[in-house]
């Protein structure tokens, strides 16, 4: 099962990597650091989830989340974002977003995320 | 919990500063002594009641604002003690000064009960501070009106007056416009370099040598200088040169005010000098000569001579050559005799073919000698078309009582003398 | 390598605090502004007070008049908040604030102190949280300056080193924008990166 995390922080990845660990230690982990790279890398692994940090440098969330659901409409995109904004959430979800996570993420809030995804 | 209460309010009442509990619709639920004493409202007036009944004036819109942002993220939040006040007014008693006449209030709005939503107001009295930062905001104002005002009158002196600003040993530090525009120099150039070797004309004159040496004294000079612009132009400038003394007394910087006058030398020339010849003319002479009689110091060995000078036989060199050969004579007279001269004599055109030389420091002797050395000058002459010319000479010299026109009469008889002597030769009379 | 030196792993930590602690801020002043706030990625840079100024001197024009306040805050690690808007948003935000098209001087210092409180707590209050200890807020003093004079040279003289954690808080909607700035120094930071090397053992273990 591979699965995309995209955040420019190491530590934000790190971290939501290791609480995706702890509920699914096979998980095949591919790495991004902007919505760029993040989108290169969908078009050539197709992930079957991708994790997705709003605030990058080069190609913010917003943008890579677009460019993600015009090549698979069906991507499982989940926005993990220290933005908690109402107005922000409901942006996400109407570009394609299955889910929005506040950061910081925990084992619980991973959890959850990962009984609403379809494998 | 009784206890508690009433423990809170004995910490309230023993504050040196405002404390009071309100809910989020305002009414009041605690009092502290401090807001009852500078109040003039009793606790038991006010608790229990809405503070809108007695503070109506208060925007209630921003402070009930205020008191939710406390309870929802529970921090503190604060009004803005830096304009007017903005919570409730407390007169002030201060009788000396009347700046503020209520208190200048910090106001700090703090969670107390949350669950209740209740808020902790607590007020501190910051009117002294204030009352400083009003008189220091004034005087600032002041000052940066003054300093507007000093700017500008900086600018007019910069693009109006000459100034020359140097070190202690005459570099210079700083010009203004007006100066480098007038001599046509960039500031850069001039900076850092020494103002005399840029433009003073002639620096062993003894003008320059007379204002070195009242600068070294620590002095103020003042006078006429003829200095020279880049472009090589001659001006006149009156110049004024103070030096800036420490309190040690040494000269840290001097500075230099110019002025132009030109214009004023050039009328002034033109009216002592004769137009020919570029010597001084008559009238300057009669100067000259009023000024030297004046002086006192004058004695039998060391008096002052005047000698007349005529060129021989000028008639014939008009008559001959036409008048404009007649002038090249005058000019070539006028040259010669300004090279041979002593640098103290004054020589002047008496008019028509007549020289006339002031000799200061000689006695009878010397005021020969002298004159013969000058009728020599004259021998050596050797005019185009005209060959070599004489001249013959009367001399004498000041004795007691003379007025110039007694010694003018005695030069004369001595030119008369050696004109029917045989001409070029000096007679004394 | 002295020990109030910040490996890149320290300042890749502070940076994503600050951007959880101003999710919060923005979503905070989003209620009280009704609107939404467009997030930045905070700019953290560890340097001299000679740095400082460059710092400031490329983030805000110095034709500019702002409004700025400081508040103080102490405890584990402390340091100055700086929230800095321009006169314009300032107008805005005042004329919001008070619902009216015309504000007065002092409404529009309440206001940006306003603002400031909820930002301040939330942000440092977050950051503080994460980092596992608590701060005290001191009272905020708003003024107005134009251009350079944030930073005065007898203020910043004595310190040695200076961290900057700055951000931009941006509601189009009101037209509102202001630049934020954490500053903190010398032992401040010894004491900044202690916490975060707790934090990096917490999430390595």
């Amino acid at each position: 099962m591979k699965i995309l995390v995209v955040d420019d922080s190491k530590l934000a990845r790190l971290t939501l990597i290791k609480t995706l660990k702890e509920h699914e230690p096979s998980a095949d982990i591919i790495e991004a650091e902007n919505g760029d790279i993040a989108v290169e890398l969908y078009k050539a692994k197709s992930p079957c989830v991708v994790f997705l940090d709003l605030t990058m440098p080069v190609m913010d969330g917003y943008e890579a989340l677009k460019l993600i659901m015009e090549i698979n409409p069906r991507a499982q995109v989940v926005v993990v974002s220290a933005d908690i904004q109402m107005q922000a959430q409901a942006l996400v979800l109407a570009l394609g977003a299955k889910l929005m996570v506040p950061k910081p993420i925990n084992s619980d809030k991973m959890l959850a995320v990962l009984q609403q995804l379809v494998f | 919990m009784t206890g508690t209460l009433e423990h809170c309010n004995i910490v309230f009442d023993s504050l040196e500063n405002g404390a009071l509990v309100v809910d989020e619709e305002c009414t009041v639920w605690s009092w502290n002594k401090w807001l009852e004493i500078n109040t003039g409202i009793a606790s038991e007036a006010i608790i229990g009641s809405n503070l809108k009944e007695f503070y109506p004036e208060l925007d209630y819109k921003g402070f009930q604002r205020k008191i939710r942002t406390t309870l929802r993220l529970t921090t503190p939040t604060f009004y803005d003690a830096s304009l007017s006040n903005r919570f409730i007014t407390i007169p002030r008693n201060k009788v000396t000064t009347s700046l503020l006449t209520n208190m200048q209030l910090q106001v700090t709005i703090s969670p107390y009960i949350p669950s209740l939503k209740r808020v902790m107001i607590s007020i501190h009295d910051i009117s002294d501070l204030h009352e400083l930062k009003m008189t220091l905001q004034h005087r600032m104002a002041e000052i940066a009106n003054l300093n507007s005002v000093l700017k500008q009158d900086k600018q007019i002196i910069d693009t109006n007056l000459m100034i020359v600003k140097t070190d202690c040993g005459c570099l210079v530090t700083d010009v203004t416009k007006a100066f480098s525009c007038f001599f046509g120099f960039e500031k850069e150039e001039l900076t850092g370099n020494s103002l005399s070797n840029l433009f003073v004309a002639n620096k062993h004159e003894a003008e320059f040598l007379q204002m070195k040496e009242v600068l070294n004294k620590k002095e103020r000079w003042s006078g006429e200088m003829e200095v020279l612009k880049k472009n090589g132009e001659n001006v006149w400038m009156d110049a004024v040169i103070s030096p800036h003394l420490d309190e040690k007394n040494e000269v840290i910087s001097y500075t230099a005010i110019y002025h132009d006058i030109t214009d004023k030398k050039r009328i002034e020339l033109l009216s002592i000098t004769d137009p020919l010849t570029k010597l001084y003319n008559r009238q300057k002479f009669n100067e000259v000569c009023e000024q030297m009689l004046m002086r006192q110091h004058w004695t039998q060995e060391s008096t002052f001579g005047l000698l007349i000078a005529d060129v021989d036989h000028f008639k014939n060199v008009n008559d001959t050559y036409g008048h404009q050969v007649g002038d090249t004579v005058l000019i070539a007279m006028a040259d010669t005799l300004t090279d041979a001269i002593r640098t103290s004599d004054i020589l002047a055109r008496w008019g028509g073919e007549e020289f006339v030389i002031l000799l200061p420091d000689v006695d009878m002797e010397k005021a020969t000698l002298v004159a013969d050395k000058y009728r020599q000058a004259i021998e050596q002459l050797n005019i185009p078309e005209v060959g070599s010319i004489t001249a013959s000479f009367g001399v004498t010299v000041f004795s007691k009582g003379d007025t110039q026109e007694t010694m003018m009469h005695r030069a004369d008889v001595g030119l008369y003398r050696a004109k029917k002597n045989g001409r070029n030769r000096v007679e004394f009379n | 390598m002295q020990n109030n030196e910040f490996s890149s792993d320290h300042l890749d930590v502070l940076k994503e605090l600050m951007n959880i602690a101003m999710g919060n801020a923005t979503a905070n002043i989003a209620d009280l502004l009704q609107a939404f706030g467009t997030m930045h990625i905070p700019h953290l840079q560890i340097s001299d007070v000679d740095g400082l100024k460059n710092y400031i001197k490329m983030t805000i024009s110095s034709e500019d008049e702002y409004y700025v306040t400081k508040q103080l805050f102490g405890g584990k690690i402390g340091g100055e908040f700086i929230f800095l808007v321009n006169k314009e948003s300032a107008i805005n935000l005042g004329n919001y604030l008070y619902d009216t098209v015309k504000v007065s001087d002092a409404d529009i210092m309440d206001a940006v102190i306003e603002l400031t409180n909820i930002l301040s707590s939330t942000t440092i209050g977050r950051l503080t949280d994460e980092l596992n200890t608590k701060v005290q807020f001191f009272a905020p003093y708003t003024e107005v300056v134009s251009g350079d004079p944030l930073i005065s040279e007898e203020e910043t003289l004595n310190y040695h080193k200076i961290i900057i954690i700055s951000t931009v808080l941006e509601f189009q909607k009101h037209k509102i924008s202001g630049q934020i700035f954490i500053l903190s120094r010398d032992e401040m930071i010894i004491s900044l990166r202690e916490l975060i090397d707790q934090k990096l053992e917490e999430l390595y273990s």
